[in-house]
């Protein structure tokens, strides 16, 4: 079944035409990957699922982008609604500074005044950081601040804050980018696991990496999606000339 | 020009430069020390719990003045700070385009600006039509002064949080209004605060304003509605004075203005490195 | 549910203040226009060119008083701009690195120092000694000049000035040393390479490129020390009159506000001081205006 489903997707930055007339859709409970050179606009689209691309300066989008049945761009729609059911990782760590560890997990709530008892913030917040992966290395220090942790921790510490309000979607915004080789293969692990409970959507940079860990690889190039399929296929065998050029590195 | 005559300017411009400084260090130093001397002698007790007395009577103190002082700045922060502060975050946080050009231009703009003619403004609008001078016109020509500092201060500061700092807000659904509140302002609170303390320790030291706007007061007063005593104008009023006493009393005044000036400044300046600490 | 109206709320009580600060200038310039009519249409071009200030006779000239805050400001200006030049050179090229923030940070007290402390230090401490030493030294000297005639009475145009120079150097000094401390780096080396010495590389490169927000910095002080009022009050000697020596005492625009503002009862006489008002603000809006104007303008482009 279809989690995710964009139809007609144009978006701009001021003059520029950076998303054109993409049509695609993306499966429950599947991890997919976008995949593209730098430019290509897979990040913009990635932003365009939580209406987070209309924030910035001069951004316009056009077209539909349906969860389940609600197209998500229909003008009574709250993006703030959108984006609770939709959560997000982005390039760097990006911790609340002036919160503990463990307010950054239930910042979710925190943020939105919502009251919880003691035991169900704990239970919340040990459930997060296991999913995660990160429980048993922070468990002792929640009440530190974040910048007592390193790079991949607090990485693994914003995945635990975003499914801390169980979004039925998990955007991931080249979520290793600035990490080393160790704290990238923990975090392919913790996305490998959280297949289970949430459909991902990831974007990277790292070919590599949408090998390892996605049922689906998009490829986009110029704004526009070029090939989509099974990951298997897309690696092995594409379609499309652009496709296998860029797989095989002749340019990007 | 021979390089042994280049060698020879060049110690003498340096030279120069470094004596600059030590002029302008020196003038901190002999102002405040000044202050100092003359004013210690004259600290005692009875200035910070006493009225004052008619000239040619010994004795007495300028409690009302102090306390008319805080009155002042309390009142001005409660207006100045929330309004500065809303006009920083129109500034960084919605793109209003020219009204945000305006409004960072003349925060530019008064930043500087003679706070004399703001207390002659003030006059016109709040002591004409009240018939009287008053504690809340003297509080509203402060927070005036203080609007533009407090605004770029807080431009200064909400601009050093990162954007992805906003975005991981949004992300988790947070409207942006409490993003703001809760996430952007909190993250960039140190440097609010610094803001807010020189500020502060600007308009505690305003004497101009407050001439034509709360004027004097030798009694207790606690009304907003009523003229009240300050420390600068006190201190002005007794300093141009021809009584000894009242001079020795003015030199008292202005080492505690100068103290609580400084130490803000300086505490102020302390927090600021503090910058980023988590 | 509905689109959130807390944000809506809150980006309309924004634009409110920003609004606010904008309404706020213009009804400042308004009501000063309005209380000054009475005395533009009584007096005209003249209130400008007159000399008298008499409320006895109900006539009132700015002439005196916008002299002696010209003089007094450009005075000021000529003794703090090198000075601060000087300062902001030394913290920004000289200063170790260790120690800069601390030497700013005395600079600023300077100008943290409230305007009534200057005020009290002018009329006791550098009034007396330029009665007795400064002004006789420098007669001794430069008599000749008729800028030094006459007896030397302590307060007047040069007590007056130097007083503001000394306020204005933290203004004019800060500005200048963030603007040379964004010359760039290469800039420097470059000139190094070229077997400059280190005074010449300040001179030649760094001050050439900063050149411009220099002299905003400096047009920046001038305008403080126009509006400055209470420590130049104290020391001006408020004496209704022109004279080119500076040991004369005259007024300046805020100290005739300072002084007379609160005995004002005719409306003529209010009115002729709001004129001055009138005059310090369009001056000093315009000068701070065009000075802020340059420097954000510059920001902007880097």
């Amino acid at each position: 079944m279809d989690k995710i489903r964009v139809e007609n997707l144009n978006a701009w930055f001021g003059f520029m035409h950076v998303l054109k007339n993409i049509n695609l859709s993306f499966k429950e409970k599947y991890i997919s990957a976008i995949i593209g050179p730098s430019g290509c606009g897979k990040t913009t689209l990635l932003r365009c699922f939580n209406r987070l691309h209309e924030l910035s300066p001069g951004a316009r989008v056009e077209g539909k982008i349906f969860l389940d049945d609600l197209n998500i761009y229909e003008k009574d729609v709250d993006p703030v609604i959108v984006r609770r059911r939709i959560g997000m990782v982005f390039q760097r760590p990006n911790l609340f500074s002036n919160m503990t560890i463990y307010d950054n997990v239930i910042a979710g709530y925190i943020l939105n005044n919502k009251r919880l008892s003691k035991a169900e913030k704990d239970e919340i917040v040990e459930g997060s950081l296991r999913l995660a992966g990160i429980w048993e290395e922070v468990k002792n220090r929640l009440r530190e601040y974040p910048s007592s942790l390193s790079g991949g921790q607090q990485q693994r510490v914003c995945i635990a804050r975003a499914l801390a309000v169980q979004p039925e979607v998990l955007l991931m915004d080249e979520p290793t980018s600035a990490l080393d080789p160790i704290s990238t293969y923990r975090i392919e692990e913790t996305i490998r696991e959280l297949k289970k409970e949430v459909t991902i959507i990831i974007v990277t940079h790292n070919m590599q990496q949408a090998a390892r860990v996605s049922d689906e690889t998009v490829f986009m190039y110029l704004g526009e999606v070029i090939e989509i399929g099974p990951t298997a296929e897309i690696f092995t065998n594409p379609k499309k000339k652009l496709t296998e050029e860029y797989i095989t590195g002749k340019f990007g | 020009m021979s390089y042994r005559t280049r060698k020879i300017i060049n110690r003498i411009m340096l030279t120069i430069s470094v004596i600059t400084f030590l002029i302008g260090s020196f003038f901190l130093f002999w102002i405040l020390g000044d202050v100092f001397l003359k004013g210690i002698r004259y600290i005692n007790f009875s200035l910070f719990v006493e009225l004052p007395k008619p000239p040619g009577v010994l004795g007495g103190g300028v409690a009302n003045a102090i306390v008319g002082t805080l009155i002042l700045t309390i009142v001005a922060s409660l207006i100045g700070v929330p309004i500065g502060m809303m006009i920083a975050i129109a500034i960084t946080e919605y793109h209003l385009g020219k009204l945000a050009w305006w409004s960072k231009f003349l925060t530019e703009v008064l930043t500087s600006f003679p706070t004399l003619i703001i207390g002659v403004f003030v006059y016109t609008i709040i002591v004409i039509p009240m018939k009287t001078f008053s504690a809340l016109a003297g509080s509203i020509a402060l927070s005036i002064i203080m609007l533009p500092v407090i605004a770029k201060s807080t431009e200064e500061s909400l601009k050093m949080v990162p954007i992805s700092v906003r975005e991981a807000a949004y992300a988790l659904g947070v409207p942006k209004w409490k993003t703001i509140l809760r996430v952007v302002i909190p993250s960039a609170s140190s440097g609010i605060v610094t803001g807010i303390m020189i500020a502060v320790a600007r308009v505690m030291g305003e004497t101009a304003p407050l001439l034509f706007t709360s004027f004097n007061n030798v009694y207790w007063s606690f009304s907003l509605t009523k003229p009240i005593g300050s420390l600068t104008v006190t201190i002005f009023n007794y300093a141009t004075s021809p009584y000894d006493d009242w001079r020795n009393k003015a030199f008292a005044s202005a080492l505690v203005l100068a103290a609580i000036i400084l130490i803000l400044n300086i505490i102020a300046r302390i927090y600021a490195s503090k910058k980023g600490k988590h | 549910m509905s689109k959130n109206i807390g944000d809506k709320i809150f980006k309309g009580l924004a634009i409110f203040a920003s609004l606010l600060l904008i309404l706020l200038v213009i009804s400042l310039f308004l009501s000063l226009v309005i209380y000054s009519i009475p005395s533009i249409k009584k007096f005209g071009f003249k209130f400008l060119i007159d000399k008298i200030w008499d409320p006895v006779a109900d006539k009132y000239g700015a002439l005196p008083a916008i002299y002696g805050t010209l003089v007094t400001s450009f005075l000021a200006l000529l003794i703090a701009f090198p000075i601060s030049i000087g300062i902001a050179i030394f913290i920004s090229e000289l200063a170790p690195i260790f120690l800069k923030r601390l030497f700013s940070f005395i600079i600023e007290l300077l100008g943290a120092i409230p305007s009534l402390i200057y005020g009290m230090w002018g009329l006791f401490v550098l009034a007396p000694l330029v009665q007795l030493k400064i002004g006789p030294f420098i007669q001794k000297i430069l008599g000749f000049l008729p800028f030094f005639q006459g007896y030397p009475m302590g307060v007047g145009y040069l007590t007056a000035g130097i007083i503001l120079s000394i306020m204005i150097i933290p203004t004019i000094s800060s500005l200048s040393r963030e603007i040379l401390m964004a010359v760039p780096i290469d800039q420097r080396e470059a000139g190094y390479a070229l077997g400059m010495t280190k005074w010449e590389v300040i001179s030649k490169v760094v001050l050439g490129n900063a050149r411009s927000g220099i002299f905003a910095a400096g047009i920046l002080g001038l305008g403080r020390a126009l509006g400055e009022a209470v420590a130049v009050t104290m020391v001006i000697g408020n004496f209704h009159d022109i004279s080119i020596s500076l040991f004369s005492p005259g007024v300046t625009i805020t100290s005739v506000i300072i002084n007379q503002f609160a005995e004002a009862t005719g409306e003529l006489k209010l009115s002729a001081l709001m004129e001055l008002a009138l005059i310090l603000f369009l001056t000093t809006f315009l000068i701070m205006g065009f000075a802020r104007y340059y420097i954000l303008k510059r920001i902007v482009k880097e």
